[in-house]
């Protein structure tokens, strides 16, 4: 009895999730712990308070012993936690691995990611310096802009006209429980759809998932957290700045994340900006419906067509985050 | 199969119940997320013409700052919230642009786009003087 519900865990994998490129899925699953772990720490001394924030997040920085240490793991484990997720995504992409039965698996991947950048941008808008005040009020004025729920979705983060204590509690609530709670839901279906759907490539050389894959995601794990440490000790997390809702200060940019999103705001205008931003959240999610559905309607090379125009869309956002870092 | 009739009135009963309750439970829910207050019309003092010279001045109300230009015997107020996405914008006195720091949109000295991505011109204000002194109607805040 006591062997059969540990069963789960007797899986075989193919040879092939030796390599990084293949085993990135498990890197976000690591970090979203640490995250986890780090923000609790943070919680003890942060204030969700529009005045205190600031002073708080200044606290744990400067003050607190070992502060520095946890703040930077949670705000360079993000950074990292995100570009995990886009590399897994890129692999996923380009080696077909979304294809039938593993459409549903895709779309929690995708919903997850998004999640993810959620939980970035409450994050820092958690900080109340410049570019936390000024990255929250041009989000929630691009949710305003939306047609038909624009406002409403923007009231409701905003819980009023202005930024103010409200924003700072709604954001922190989203922050703290709702994000995470959805990403460990999430988290939880994908590893389940994994575990029922298997992975894309199905070699005769395989390995056991534990203790062998395990190790390697451990020590990968182990990589990550000592490089975590170090970039924290090289460069510790500083904070800008104090809030000043009548200054916008030139050069304000979001998290790297958003510069394809920035960057594209900057040459469209606004209101087809964010309707084609919407059109592609839903390709994007429901790419592999999109792709069976495009070679039925245009035929066998619609698919390739479609991958050319991904493997394009990601060269733009290769060059907007570099462009924007350079800037 | 036939339905007895208490059992297909209890059903009704429970069925309406839970659409009563959902709709009921959902429009209350968010009444209590999405706030709403009392919005009332508020017009500020913005202190005296003749102590403005020929040029701008800058006030700050709530989380607004508002840009007084002066031209001839004439006095103007411009929002300084970008109209693409809420960002402050810059008044440029040797340009007379305002300039947007975020997403880098320019408008003339009338508020007008002159390049960049947003959609409309910059807020204008309604600006009375009464007896040497500026009026300034912000629009509608919320009760404190």
């Amino acid at each position: 009895m006591r062997k059969n519900s540990f069963q789960f865990l007797n899986e075989d994998l193919p040879e092939e999730l030796k390599n990084f490129f293949y085993a990135l899925g498990g890197t976000p699953f690591f970090l979203f712990f640490l995250q986890v772990l780090t923000g609790i720490f943070l919680l003890i001394y942060y204030v969700p308070y529009y005045d205190s924030a600031y002073e708080s997040v200044g606290r744990i920085t400067y003050t607190v012993s070992m502060g520095w240490w946890i703040r930077g793991l949670h705000k360079y484990g993000a950074t990292i936690f995100i570009f995990s997720i886009f590399l897994h995504l890129i692999r996923t992409f380009v080696t077909r691995a979304y294809s039938s039965p593993r459409e549903f698996t895709w779309i929690t991947g995708g919903i997850m990611l998004f999640l993810s950048l959620g939980a970035g941008f409450t994050g820092y808008s958690l900080i109340h310096d410049q570019l936390s005040y000024w990255a929250t009020r041009v989000g929630t004025e691009l949710v305003e802009s939306a047609p038909l729920i624009g406002r409403f979705l923007s009231m409701l983060i905003k819980g009023g006209e202005r930024i103010s204590q409200f924003t700072t509690l709604r954001l922190f609530t989203l922050h703290i429980y709702i994000l995470p709670l959805l990403l460990a839901i999430f988290i939880f279906t994908h590893i389940l759809l994994v575990r029922k759907y298997g992975v894309s490539i199905q070699s005769e050389k395989k390995y056991l998932l534990i203790p062998e894959h395990l190790y390697l995601e451990v020590n990968i794990f182990i990589f990550i957290f000592t490089a975590l440490t170090l970039i924290s000790l090289m460069f510790p997390p500083e904070i800008g700045e104090r809030a000043n809702p009548f200054r916008t200060p030139s050069h304000i940019k979001p998290e790297w994340y958003f510069y394809p999103v920035y960057f594209f705001l900057k040459l469209v205008p606004l209101k087809a900006g964010i309707i084609m931003l919407t059109a592609f959240i839903f390709l994007f999610l429901f790419y592999p419906y999109v792709e069976k559905l495009a070679e039925k309607v245009a035929g066998k090379y619609a698919p390739f067509a479609l991958r050319t125009a991904g493997f394009l869309l990601t060269l733009y956002f290769v060059f907007a985050i570099i462009k924007e870092s350079l800037d | 199969m036939k339905i007895k009739r208490r059992f297909f009135l209890s059903k009704i009963l429970l069925y309406f119940s839970i659409l009563f309750g959902s709709f009921f439970g959902i429009k209350n829910l968010i009444r209590y997320v999405v706030r709403s207050s009392k919005r009332e019309k508020v017009v500020i003092y913005g202190g005296r013409v003749s102590e403005l010279e020929e040029g701008f001045k800058e006030i700050k109300f709530k989380d607004e700052v508002l840009i007084l230009i002066k031209r001839k015997e004439k006095i103007e107020t411009f929002s300084s919230t970008c109209t693409h996405l809420g960002c402050r914008v810059e008044w440029n006195p040797s340009e007379k642009k305002f300039k947007c720091p975020c997403h880098g949109a320019i408008f003339d000295e009338n508020g007008k786009v002159l390049s960049g991505p947003a959609p409309s011109p910059l807020k204008k204000l309604t600006t009375e003087i009464k007896e040497d002194g500026i009026y300034i109607e912000v629009g509608f805040y919320e009760e404190e």
